[in-house]
């Protein structure tokens, strides 16, 4: 059963001409795909589509807010604006771009042929675009899209018009849709490992991805079951949450929340492991405390679970449970520490350069752990009395989900460009994306920290006058950052034009199996398992 | 229980592993493909079993949630 390193990649290759002898058509290629890669890019191009509609969706909340008073659009339609801004980045941007990446990499850094079960890798991406149509079409309908946040809150979601009835059904085929490719992922790494491919010498993406898959599989059916009794109050009379027939509208918060809040580790996990992955490289060492990071990210996936009433202080609770909720909100900075200590150890004394992956993997450190820490001022009790349902909590979420996930998924992208189209691109070109997403972001997010804590409300079309300047500025920010995903195609497609070819090995630093097939990665990798060879493993001769 | 087969008719289905095209192709330079083949579908199997163990966790959860909410009220 074993082969030679060598005989692999001449396999590899051999499946690479095999591949383009057999000629495809392009909906056999595109629609009928089983094939992981192939997926994995639908899903790429899927979120870089939603990004771009969801970003024009902030713009347009940027411009109204841009100057005191009602300019450009009615308030009716700005709730609409920030409810399907909200939807449209977190299911439709962030988590299609992770899924993408994890049918990529998965795969490759396992050793593995293709995803577990690929009929169904190739049904979970095909719903999407159906579920973003009914969800989009709501705009077209008799009182527009749906305006109470995304959060559907009743009574509020409920007095709407027959929008909700399409967003939830949208919602439930992206759960669905989520639901199938944790399952894949969770088959394919438990299951489809290369033999030497041990749990614990996994790359941590892999680690990350997995913990992720369970969380998805644990909470998304929380939240259809959610919106399904939402969807029976409001069209077949029951009372889950209408107070009238002795419902409890706070219970839709503890379940939402429930829901909510480790759907943001299953926003930022997967960055973590992106950005584990690229550190290491570039800072040409192999990563401080890996065991550690396995047990942290699982760690911090485990308190995911048992803190969401953080998210509704002001609710009103018990003494004792707003005490508990705080301190185990509070918990989740332990195992976070633990990350971002042993990601600046890694660099610590490192052989450090700074390609593009590596820019946006440190500026995720730093401006992600910003999000962080506003995340524990949040967490205080008495301060989030202050605090909740103002810009500070806008700003907050941003730099964790903007900062965070977004720049984890664009440093990703330009690490695994090369092994994906076998090209390099300009350097000068990445940075110039860096730099330019960099100070925009800033000039965005940071001062809504200042007008929150002034007291600014969010989800509101005009406001005080006070709070003028700094709104100014962060619209400045927002229409500088709106051009960001169009400098990054221009990178990329000059990459694809243009760009040197790039080699198997594609960074100096790089460890993995992913590495040793060549670039751009053949159609079918891995039909004969690898053996497995020192160093060819990201971590895979580290103990501790 | 006919569910039960029906369900892992249903994967079989799902992870065809024609689809896939783990097998190489005849002229291949490696000699024990067979014995690969073998491996990697013994490990879809096993994928298969694990697939329908976590699909089969987040239907209960589903039910089980709008179940005790409905018996809640």
């Amino acid at each position: 059963m074993a082969t030679t390193h060598a005989d692999h990649d001449a396999a590899s290759d051999h499946h690479g001409h095999d591949a383009h002898d057999h000629k495809q058509s392009f909906v056999e290629r595109w629609f009928y795909s089983t094939n992981h890669k192939d997926i994995g890019t639908l899903y790429l191009i899927f979120s870089f589509v939603m990004f771009i509609i969801g970003a024009a969706m902030s713009v347009v909340i940027r411009l109204e807010l841009m100057t005191p008073g009602l300019q450009h659009v009615d308030p009716e339609f700005f709730n609409q604006m920030t409810t399907m801004h909200a939807l449209v980045m977190i299911f439709g941007g962030v988590m299609p771009a992770f899924v993408g990446l994890a049918n990529w990499m998965v795969p490759l850094q396992i050793g593995a042929p293709d995803m577990a079960l690929p009929r169904m890798n190739n049904w979970s991406f095909w719903i999407m675009p159906f579920a973003f149509a009914l969800l989009l079409m709501t705009f077209f309908l008799p009182g527009g899209a749906p305006a109470g946040g995304w959060t559907l809150y009743p009574p509020l979601s409920l007095q709407g018009g027959f929008n909700l009835s399409f967003a939830i059904f949208a919602i439930h085929m992206m759960g669905i849709s989520s639901i199938m490719g944790a399952i894949n992922i969770i088959a394919t790494i438990l299951n489809m490992r290369a033999p030497g491919v041990d749990l614990l010498k996994m790359p941590i993406f892999c680690w990350t991805w997995l913990i992720t898959a369970f969380l998805l599989i644990a909470v998304m059916p929380v939240l259809a079951g959610a919106v399904t009794m939402l969807l029976t109050d409001k069209f077949f009379l029951t009372s889950f949450f209408s107070a009238k027939g002795g419902g409890d509208p706070v219970m839709f918060q503890h379940i939402f929340w429930f829901f909510g809040h480790p759907e943001v580790y299953i926003m930022i996990l997967p960055a973590f492991g992106i950005v584990s992955e690229i550190i290491p490289t570039f800072s040409r060492k192999p990563l401080f405390g890996y065991q550690a990071m396995v047990y942290a990210t699982a760690s911090i996936a485990f308190l995911s679970f048992i803190v969401w009433a953080h998210h509704m202080f002001t609710v009103g609770m018990p003494m004792g449970g707003e005490i508990y909720f705080m301190f185990a909100t509070m918990l989740i900075a332990i195992p976070t520490g633990v990350k971002v200590f042993n990601w600046v150890t890694t660099m610590w004394r490192g052989s450090i350069s700074f390609e593009s992956p590596m820019l946006w993997a440190i500026a995720f450190v730093i401006l992600f752990t910003i999000g962080g820490f506003s995340g524990l001022m949040l967490a205080i009790v008495p301060a989030d009395f202050q605090y909740h349902d103002t810009y500070f909590v806008v700003a907050h979420f941003h730099y964790v989900l903007v900062t965070g996930a977004l720049f984890g998924i664009i440093a990703g992208v330009y690490y695994w460009w090369p092994k994906w189209t076998g090209r390099m691109y300009n350097e000068t070109l990445a940075k110039f994306h860096f730099w330019w997403s960099v100070v925009f972001v800033n000039l965005l997010f940071f001062p809504q920290h200042f007008l929150g804590l002034a007291g600014m409300p969010r989800r509101i079309p005009d406001y005080n006058v006070v709070f003028a300047d700094w709104n100014l500025i962060s619209s400045i920010g927002a229409f500088g950052m709106f051009a960001t995903p169009f400098i990054m195609f221009y990178v990329l497609w000059h990459s694809l034009k243009h760009g040197v070819k790039a080699e198997a090995r594609a960074w100096e630093g790089a460890k993995g199996l992913e590495w040793t097939v060549p670039s751009p990665a053949p159609h079918h990798t891995f039909s004969t398992p690898p053996v497995i060879r020192d160093g060819d493993l990201a971590h895979g001769d580290i103990t501790h | 229980m006919a569910i039960w087969p029906m369900a892992i008719s249903l994967t079989d289905r799902l992870s065809d592993p024609a689809a896939t095209m783990t097998t190489l192709p005849p002229d291949a330079p490696v000699a024990n493909a067979p014995v690969v083949d073998a491996a990697i579908a013994a490990r879809r199997a096993s994928a298969r079993r694990t697939a329908l163990v976590v699909a089969g966790i987040s239907l209960v959860v589903y039910v089980t949630f709008i179940v005790l909410n409905a018996v809640g009220q």
